[in-house]
């Protein structure tokens, strides 16, 4: 390696004291640049590679005028190990070869020169297919026109629009309905338990100084009240005593006012 | 239904005269004194929530007292210990044996004031003895003195540093009552009645008078007329209407789309039994809805979750109960 170096620097120390005899070395593979190479006459320039059978690949990186002839830094990539001539991969602009002019780079590699291992030839493969894009695109603009053309025409039909939600019965019709139960003797459980809390809620709604009172309020208020007491308190001996007095018969005429078709009957209970 | 020794008249006056009592100590404050006989009466327990100073201690004192009861109170703070409530077995230095030292909640009255600073495993602790009314301590268990009642407290507004109880221990609580301050009449009686408390003198010296020197420990009744009370509770009509209108309340809180937490079997349990105590102070022998109504907010407030959406919303427990209350009876 060290001889390597001391080489690399003779013949760069070479190559500044303008002799045409210029000798270089480069590894393998990796580039080296040649820098003040001078060359006299005409301008040069690298021969162009129209195969792959060039050992040196040479890229010209300036030129400086000198006397009789140019400085040139090149910059140089060696493909098969060896000592190469630069000038036969250089000529004069005029296509001229460089008969006179002496130059070598040695093309180093670590490995024996019988070991290394034949580079891959390349197998160029022909692209699959090139060109038809046009064809390509129209098929393609045919076949999304008749997608939306199949839209348009047969598309489906929306089903029919959902019929509008019954509105809840409303507390009156509510009462109503369980009134109507009650007179004939027929309200289950669940039942008189719906009708004692829409009688207070319809008390509870009708009472100004009631409506924004919490149920539990409201009810206090009621069980004193002397509109709603009377039917409010017989409701609970009715429902809720252990042993009631009360039937439902004598229930009825008091909730008689509350089996309304209209509010505004109820409301006069 | 069985039989009660002690006749409705009696009962009546029993529970009047411990209202009664308390009056005279606690002004104000009736429904907490209500609530406190319901969750006495059903063996329940009771959580308070509401600011320092409203005479919480005072009033648990004053029933004690009243009922003739064991009374114990603990501070519940963070560093606070399950053998600091429960006991511990102490090794005695002259025996050379294990000896058992019973915890405060050897009571039947246990006030435990501010039971959210206390570390979970504290809360555990206390709330699974509640549940069992059992304490086990090394290898002995130990039963719980009857009746066997808790109050805790806890503070609304300062939440750090707090370890906030979670539902599960939360329905273990029969009630939950939201503590007011005084109306302005009650806030001015309170400072009349305090400005005349006076100075008691002690040997050579002098302390001034708080309220609590002014419970008496003459009780308003014997042991006896508790038990007679509590089995009258249990005699208490429950129609199937009422049932009904429990189902209706529980059932409403599952399906409310803003609550991911409805009111568990226990709500029901608990809103039936305290309405059967209420039946029983206001002097009726049957439940009727106004109990249901006046105790729903208690029994079921804490045990109802906001979902997230509500919550994002601003929406607050109360005021979903109350549409669902709104909405049973329309």
């Amino acid at each position: 390696m060290n001889r390597l170096i001391l080489l690399f620097i003779f013949l760069t120390f070479k190559a500044h004291c303008s002799d045409p005899t210029v000798q270089s070395s480069s590894p393998l593979g990796l580039p080296t640049t040649i820098t003040d190479l001078y060359i006299p006459g005409a301008k040069v320039e690298p021969i162009p590679q129209k195969n792959r059978e060039g050992s040196l690949v040479i890229r010209l990186l300036e030129i400086k005028p000198a006397a009789d002839g140019f400085r040139y830094d090149l910059e140089v990539y060696g493909l098969d190990p060896g000592t190469h001539q630069l000038s036969a991969y250089l000529h004069y602009t005029n296509g001229d070869a460089l008969s006179a002019f002496d130059s070598q780079i040695e093309i180093t590699t670590r490995h024996p020169l019988d070991s290394l291992p034949p580079p891959e030839a390349l197998k160029p493969n022909d692209p699959d297919r090139l060109g038809g894009y046009r064809l390509l695109i129209l098929i393609l603009s045919i076949l999304w026109l008749l997608g939306f053309l199949i839209i348009l025409l047969y598309r489906k039909k929306l089903p029919p629009p959902p019929a509008p939600p019954t509105p809840e019965p409303t507390l009156h019709e509510k009462l109503n309905r369980l009134v109507s139960s009650a007179s004939k003797g027929d309200l289950p459980d669940n039942d008189r338990a719906q009708l004692e809390r829409l009688i207070i809620g319809h008390w509870k709604q009708k009472l100004p100084n009631l409506q924004n009172l919490s149920p539990a309020k409201a009810l206090i208020q009621l069980r004193t009240h002397p509109d709603a007491s009377p039917l409010i308190l017989k409701l609970e001996q009715w429902l809720h005593a252990p042993n009631p007095e009360l039937t439902h018969k004598d229930i009825l005429p008091l909730l008689e006012p509350y089996r309304a078709n209209s509010k505004s009957q109820i409301e006069k209970p | 239904m069985s039989t009660n020794s002690a006749s409705p008249e009696a009962i009546a006056t029993y529970l009047h005269n411990i209202r009664e009592r308390v009056g005279q100590i606690v002004v104000g404050q009736d429904v907490v004194v209500e609530r406190t006989i319901i969750a006495l009466l059903t063996s329940g327990h009771l959580l308070l929530e509401g600011m320092p100073g409203l005479a919480k201690t005072l009033l648990v004192n004053t029933i004690s007292k009243a009922l003739h009861l064991d009374f114990s109170r603990v501070q519940f703070t963070i560093d606070l210990l399950p053998s600091d409530i429960l006991g511990t077995e102490i090794l005695d230095s002259k025996t050379g044996e294990f000896r058992t030292h019973r915890g405060p909640i050897f009571t039947n009255l246990l006030l435990t004031d501010e039971i959210n600073r206390a570390a979970p495993k504290v809360q555990g602790a206390l709330l699974e003895a509640m549940q069992e009314r059992k304490v086990t301590l090394g290898s002995e268990t130990f039963s719980l003195p009857t009746p066997f009642l808790v109050i805790a407290t806890q503070n609304p507004i300062e939440q750090s540093g707090t370890f906030e109880l979670p539902e599960a221990q939360l329905d273990r609580f029969m009630l939950c009552h939201r503590l007011d301050y005084p109306t302005i009449e009650e806030e001015e009686e309170i400072l009349r009645r305090n400005m005349n408390l006076g100075v008691e003198k002690k040997g050579d010296g002098a302390v001034a008078r708080t309220e609590f020197d002014l419970v008496t420990d003459d009780a308003v009744g014997t042991p006896q007329d508790l038990i007679d009370a509590m089995e009258a509770t249990h005699n208490i009509h429950v129609s199937e209407v009422l049932l009904k209108h429990v189902v209706d309340i529980v059932e409403r809180t599952r399906k409310h789309p803003e609550l991911e937490l409805g009111c568990s079997p226990r709500a029901g349990i608990s809103l039936l039994k305290a309405s059967r105590a209420r039946a029983l102070i206001h002097g009726r022998n049957y439940a009727i809805p106004e109990d249901l109504f006046a105790l729903a907010e208690d029994v079921c407030l804490h045990r109802i979750r906001l979902s997230y959406e509500a919550l994002a919303e601003g929406r607050t427990a109360k005021q979903v109960l109350q549409e669902i209350l709104d909405a049973s009876i329309s």
